[in-house]
């Protein structure tokens, strides 16, 4: 049971507890450092995202390991309403490949298949892989194991669906905007009324390349810090007519108890026929745009229902496509332990061609003396002959003895072998003792 | 030879609008890399394909129905081809591929091999005059695929029905400026192809025969591509597209027309 996960997710914690067990990026050297010194710890890695704080450890002594980082965890949480232990899990073996394995893939995010989650595995990889020295925290198994996984996270992602289609309100209005325009870089958009969700809607859209930002709310200084927050510009609730003429997204999130934007003013203010396509993105609850002006040519009007819809269906298929995600995941969960357990061979495997080796070289100086008069081209080929005669001896074996622990029957082929060969299960010459 | 080539390219043709079609079925994005490079191959063997026809017959495959055709086809698969190189334009694959492989197809029932006819001139500027001709028919052809895609894409986003339409079809602001280079580029080549034409048939045949009719219908075929393109220039994507796409519904429908009820040996294509 050498790797163990602890840590806590959005299903064992609420919001407010995760943030007390959270790390900062800056903390997450010493934190791993700190793990390190614990003693049974031989690899560590840390994810620590808003949703998870995991510690993933690739253990020589799981009795004192587990506990050691149990504590550490609890000793960054701080002082909770309950212990620490009750928020955290704790994996062992194999389930914590596949819960590795899982989580890269998106499979047990908050929104399954988001993909921001593989990057921040990315990160946390990159962070354990740069301490060297006394502090390093990742040597061969985790480096197989996170590249793995890295691997895995690809390839359910193109193999599958899970990640494709808006997960969100804001990224179906992100969605829709890419179908209508193309590139979003340099589109001018103007938000009204500037609600949360109206801002956090501006915020993707921000992120995808609209340049020129205008906010129009009732309230100024509401206005002011939302458009300095994206380097727009905010002008009076009033005003927004006089910029929709120039703007090509419109997002509208007013508290207003009626359509604020009328068919009539609609008609009055801008041109009879649009020549380039206005995308509103009406998030208003009662709705601020008259559903008229939807029909108008040029114009797409989405509400907050059309945008939930498309959420709901891309989450439909995106559980639809879990069966084959899990697929994936199981598949290369057995091909990465199916390789860790094969590593258990490679300490006899060693000590078995040394022993060879080493009995290979005496005889061949033993043979060589007394056939001084071969030349030296010749020396050499028995050299060769006897190096090539070792090789193809030992081939069948260790490839057999790799297999089987690869299968988990190393234990009694191992054994049966250190019996044949005399060599002790730590490596020793078992026929001396 | 040649035929091996061009019937090879066929079938790559309809290999990649299978491939388009599958994806566009499961409503998977247009970016198909593999699309793509499938069409490359058949252009590939189109173009072994131009290659044996010149050895053999010591002239481009630019005379004759069968020839002209295969070269339509090859001009439109190599239009597709470029649009591969851009991930977001690979989707035209779906209206494009069927296109290029029917006409190819269609060139291959009826036999690629020269004419034989006498024609009113021969040599580089013919070849130039054809050539650039149908650069011009095919960057329409491009131009009308990316229309109607725009068409239908703005349809679903209008009517907010999401589907595979939505799923593989490019962008509106894709597909306008595809169209709108389209047909810029055929509208060029069409005006220098009926130039050259213009000027040769004054040289050498001593006037502009208005009353045939190839004449007519190239007129007619450069007549309908300037008022699309100031459509494009002057009116919605919306409307642009739909004269777009009904002029070129117009011309072809024209061509069909008069290449049946007129048995005129040498109409050209």
């Amino acid at each position: 049971m050498p790797f163990a996960v602890v840590g806590l997710n959005h299903r064992s914690a609420s919001i407010e507890v995760r943030e007390r067990f959270a790390f900062s990026a800056t903390e997450i050297p010493d934190a791993l450092a700190h793990v390190l010194a614990g003693s049974g710890v031989a690899e560590v890695a840390l994810i620590s995202t808003c949703n998870r704080t995991e510690f993933y450890a690739h253990l020589t002594d799981p009795d004192s390991a587990i506990p050691y980082i149990i504590n550490t965890l609890a000793r960054q949480a701080g002082q909770l309403d309950k212990p620490a232990e009750r928020y955290l899990y704790v994996k062992r073996g194999e389930a914590v490949v596949d819960h590795l394995y899982r989580v890269v893939s998106g499979l047990d995010s908050m929104v399954v298949g988001e993909v921001q989650i593989q990057g921040q595995v990315r990160d946390a990889y990159e962070v354990a892989r740069g301490l060297t020295g006394s502090r390093q925290a990742v040597r061969a198994v985790f480096n197989r194991l996170f590249q793995s996984a890295l691997a895995v996270g690809g390839r359910v992602r193109s193999e599958t669906r899970v990640s494709e289609g808006a997960a969100s309100i804001p990224s179906a209005a992100v969605e829709l905007a890419r179908k209508i325009f193309g590139s979003l870089r340099g589109r001018r958009g103007m938000v009204i009324g500037a609600g949360d969700m109206g801002e956090l809607t501006l915020e993707c859209l921000v992120n995808e390349g609209v340049a020129s930002v205008i906010v129009a709310s009732r309230n100024m200084l509401r206005a002011q810090k939302v458009a300095a927050r994206f380097g727009g510009e905010s002008v009076a609730f009033s005003d927004f007519w006089k910029q929709l003429p120039e703007t090509e997204i419109v997002i509208t999130s007013t508290a207003a108890p009626h359509a604020m934007i009328s068919l009539a003013d609609f008609r009055r203010h801008m041109p009879a026929k649009l020549r380039s396509p206005l995308f509103i993105i009406d998030i208003a609850i009662p709705r601020d745009v008259e559903p008229a002006i939807g029909d108008l040519p040029n114009v797409f009007l989405y509400t907050i229902d059309d945008l939930q819809h498309i959420v709901t269906a891309s989450h439909e298929r995106r559980m639809a496509e879990l069966p084959k995600a899990e697929g994936i995941v199981a598949l290369e969960v057995d091909k990465f332990w199916r390789w860790y357990s094969g590593l258990r061979a490679v300490p006899f495997i060693r000590q078995l061609r040394e022993q060879a080796e080493f009995v290979r070289q005496s005889e061949l100086s033993r043979a060589l003396s007394q056939l001084e008069h071969l030349s030296e081209t010749d020396q050499q080929r028995v050299e060769r002959l006897t190096r090539d005669l070792l090789k193809k001896i030992l081939h069948h074996p260790t490839a057999r003895l790799r297999a089987a622990a690869e299968d988990g029957r190393e234990h009694d082929i191992l054994e049966a072998a250190q019996y044949l060969f005399g060599i002790g299960e730590d490596g020793t010459d078992g026929a001396e003792a | 030879m040649h035929v091996t080539a061009y019937a090879l390219a066929a079938v790559l043709y309809v290999a990649a609008s299978v491939r388009y079609a599958l994806r566009f079925a499961r409503a998977r994005p247009g970016t198909t890399a593999l699309g793509a490079v499938i069409v490359y191959a058949g252009v590939f063997s189109h173009v072994l394909g131009v290659g044996f026809y010149w050895a053999e017959f010591g002239e481009p495959p630019l005379v004759g129905l069968g020839p002209s055709l295969a070269t339509l086809a090859l001009l439109i698969a190599l239009a597709l081809a470029g649009l591969g190189f851009f991930s977001a334009a690979r989707a035209l694959g779906l209206i494009l591929a069927p296109v290029a492989a029917s006409i190819l197809a269609l060139a291959l029932i009826i036999g690629i091999a020269p004419m034989g006819s006498e024609l009113g001139f021969r040599g580089p500027w013919l070849v130039f005059h054809i050539s650039i001709s149908f650069v011009g028919y095919a960057g329409w052809v491009v131009a009308a695929a990316a229309a109607s895609m725009y068409l239908l894409q703005f349809r679903e986003l209008k009517h907010k029905q999401l589907g595979a339409v939505f799923e593989f079809f490019p962008s509106l602001g894709t597909l306008d400026k595809l169209t709108e280079w389209a047909l810029i580029a055929g509208f060029a080549a069409l005006t220098l192809g009926i130039a050259v034409g213009w000027a040769w048939t004054i040289r050498f045949e001593g006037g502009f025969r208005w009353t045939n009719p190839k004449v007519i219908w190239a007129v007619s075929a450069w007549l309908a591509l300037l008022v699309a393109l100031s459509m494009r220039f002057s009116r919605p994507s919306r409307q642009a597209a739909l004269w777009n796409v009904a002029g070129f519904a117009a011309v072809s429908l024209a061509y069909l027309v008069a290449k049946l009820m007129i048995p005129e040996h040498g109409f050209f294509l």
